[in-house]
């Protein structure tokens, strides 16, 4: 009986004190939700986005828009325009870099940069004007005019919802002249009207989150439109870039049999003829010592211990020209010391990578240089040679500069060689080389990934 | 006997020589390139030569080339290849037994001696010695290198042959003479004997006694 009655009891007593908690609980809960997305980091860094990008958009629209006319007005009275629109670009493109970083860190979303202009389109120089004055750029000093409005509406969602807002909820404290505050060029007085407008700031701020999280998402997925959109290359330069490809992939091939016969040419007639011509003395002298001569043996078996040592050399250099095992071990650096060492001409070497370029980077860099060095050892008649690396994770740049005699031939077949090898991760070979000299070889290789 | 060397390394040319000079042979002449052998053999008229098969110009077989030339130029003339690698195509065209034309077929048919031989072996004087007397006696010199090539080619019907038979006939292949390999084998020359009839028999080969037939029977029986 007592069984049966204890659970009511006990029950009406466990719901009288979990009546005040539950309350209150109900009542944080409904503050959270109203008042929750105000004090939240998604809000702040939406406001924090819509704040950064509308100085960013002004400075964009400023520069176009004082710069453009300028620049072209130069162009119509002397050439002094290309340098001044030159940097026009080069200003809206920084502005672009910041817009994306903005939108990647705060809007979070990522916005795709252009990719870069590939090194091997037609001449030299077009990739690179292409890449200050080329219709990617002008695409995004479109895409910031386009930006423009949509910052500014940013801007104003957050001057008004914001600030607005915080402004009429404070209203009542606010201890104005007896004849009442301007609002809207009209006075406003009384209790009322005050409180109304008060409640009118109160409910800006509490829409504010939500409209906030809202324009930033607006401008986001806006700038991933225009500032991420990269220009689509035309079918006539895709079928370039494909005739290039062609080009190139069947150069390398060549190159590669020619260089595998190289290599067996060299096996066969250093250290193969060495090691044949080694069992023959080995051979005599064995006969020499079956005829009791151990005179004669023995300067056989000197002969024959001389040739296995050349052996050993021929094939050392053999295996350091088809691929260094210090460069795979240590890096460019030590594997450019190194033959930097052998070459009879002294060679600085001057290396500087931020990371470490991929294997088929780093071999060709290597390549690079040997082959520079065996040409200046063997025809520049130079003093001395300068070799620079240069990596900044995107592309290496391989310089090799002597004070010899210049004029070299860049169709010779050790340079054909490594143009093609250089041209198959699109990559440049330029060789200037004037009669009289100095003569500068330079690689660039861009680090695909 | 008198013999004429061509071969492109110096390093290897004087070593020959010298070693050949040692063994008593007689070099007549010893030279780098083809147009001077065909004319050292033309003026020396020895009794064979020993040939590398890559020679300038073009390093590829021009020294082959000219070992045919003299096979079919001076019959009686042993010709002795000296290779870095063996294959077993060169050794047919050399021996001429797939009939590549009719000069070929004339110098077989003479019973030029032909050896072809991996480079290797000059370190071995006994070896050398011996296949150059083989040659210039009439006979033949396979490598054991080309032979085992051309045995694991030929599949099935080399099956039937029992494991000595095999060995038998990869000597014979070489150019051995029944002698060489009783000896080679530590058997009777009559125990080499049968396994020979039986090869031939389980083959379908015409017998034979001349050991340069017997060579090009059996390479014509390999598919050479």
């Amino acid at each position: 009986m007592a069984q049966a009655r204890a659970p009511p009891y006990s029950q009406a007593m466990e719901s009288a004190a979990a009546s005040r908690p539950a309350a209150l609980a109900a009542l944080s809960a409904f503050a959270r939700r109203v008042f929750g997305p105000v004090v939240s980091g998604r809000t702040w860094g939406a406001v924090a986005y819509l704040v950064a990008s509308l100085p960013l958009g002004a400075a964009g629209g400023v520069v176009l828009i004082m710069g453009l006319p300028v620049a072209v007005g130069l162009l119509a009275v002397a050439l002094t325009g290309i340098p001044a629109l030159i940097l026009v670009l080069a200003i809206i493109d920084l502005i672009c870099r910041l817009d994306r970083a903005c939108t990647a860190a705060l809007g979070g979303v990522q916005v795709p940069a252009p990719p870069p202009e590939p090194l091997t389109n037609g001449a030299w120089w077009r990739p690179r004007w292409r890449g200050l004055l080329g219709p990617q750029r002008w695409l995004q000093a479109a895409g910031v005019i386009a930006l423009l409005p949509v910052q500014v509406v940013g801007g104003l969602v957050v001057l008004i919802f914001w600030i607005g807002g915080a402004a009429l909820a404070v209203l009542p404290a606010y201890n104005g002249p007896a004849h009442g505050i301007q609002f809207s060029g009209r006075p406003v007085h009384g209790a009322p009207a005050l409180t109304a407008l008060a409640f009118a700031g109160v409910l800006l701020l509490l829409a504010a989150p939500w409209v906030t999280q809202g324009a930033a998402s607006v401008l986001a997925r806006w700038t991933r439109l225009v500032l991420g959109t990269s220009l689509r290359p035309g079918r006539r330069a895709l079928a370039d870039r494909i005739g290039q490809l062609e080009h190139s992939r069947a150069e390398v091939i060549d190159a590669g049999e020619a260089e595998r016969r190289r290599i067996e040419r060299d096996l066969h007639d250093g250290a193969q003829q060495r090691l044949v011509a080694m069992t023959m003395e080995l051979a005599r002298a064995q006969a020499r010592f079956d005829a009791e001569d151990p005179a004669a043996a023995r300067a056989l078996v000197d002969q024959a211990h001389g040739q296995a040592m050349a052996a050993l050399a021929e094939l050392r250099s053999l295996v350091r020209g088809v691929h260094p095992p210090v460069l795979s071990d240590r890096g460019l650096d030590a594997a450019l010391s190194a033959l930097a060492a052998l070459c009879p001409v002294p060679v600085t070497v001057d290396a500087d990578l931020a990371t470490r370029p991929p294997p088929a980077v780093e071999a060709i860099a290597y390549f690079v240089v040997a082959e520079a060095l065996t040409n200046v050892a063997k025809h520049a008649g130079a003093s001395r040679v300068v070799v620079g690396v240069r990596g900044d994770g995107r592309t290496v740049t391989v310089t090799v500069r002597d004070d010899g005699i210049g004029d070299a031939d860049p169709a010779g077949a050790g340079l054909a060689g490594l143009a093609a090898r250089v041209a198959a991760v699109d990559g440049r070979l330029t060789i200037d080389s004037p009669p009289g000299g100095p003569t500068l070889v330079t690689a660039e290789l861009p680090c695909a990934s | 006997m008198r013999v004429v060397i061509a071969e492109d390394s110096t390093l290897v040319r004087e070593g020959l020589t010298r070693l050949l000079a040692e063994s008593g042979i007689e070099v007549a002449a010893a030279v780098g390139d083809a147009e001077s052998f065909l004319r050292a053999v033309d003026a020396q008229q020895p009794d064979a030569v020993v040939v590398d098969v890559r020679l300038p110009p073009t390093f590829s077989d021009e020294g082959l080339r000219a070992a045919l030339v003299v096979r079919q130029r001076w019959p009686g003339t042993g010709v002795l290849v000296l290779s870095q690698y063996v294959e077993e195509r060169y050794a047919t065209e050399l021996l001429g037994g797939r009939g590549d034309g009719p000069a070929h077929r004339a110098a077989a048919d003479q019973g030029a001696g032909v050896g072809y031989l991996l480079k290797d072996r000059v370190g071995n004087i006994a070896e050398l010695l011996d296949a150059l007397h083989r040659v210039a006696g009439g006979g033949s010199a396979l490598d054991p290198e080309v032979v085992s090539q051309l045995l694991t080619r030929r599949g099935r019907p080399l099956d039937t042959l029992t494991a000595r038979e095999r060995q038998v006939l990869a000597l014979m292949a070489e150019g051995r003479s029944n002698a060489a390999i009783a000896a080679t084998l530590v058997v009777g020359p009559g125990a080499v004997e049968k396994h020979i009839s039986a090869i031939f028999a389980k083959l379908g080969l015409p017998p034979t006694e001349a050991d340069h037939r017997r060579v090009l029977a059996v390479l014509a029986y390999l598919g050479a």
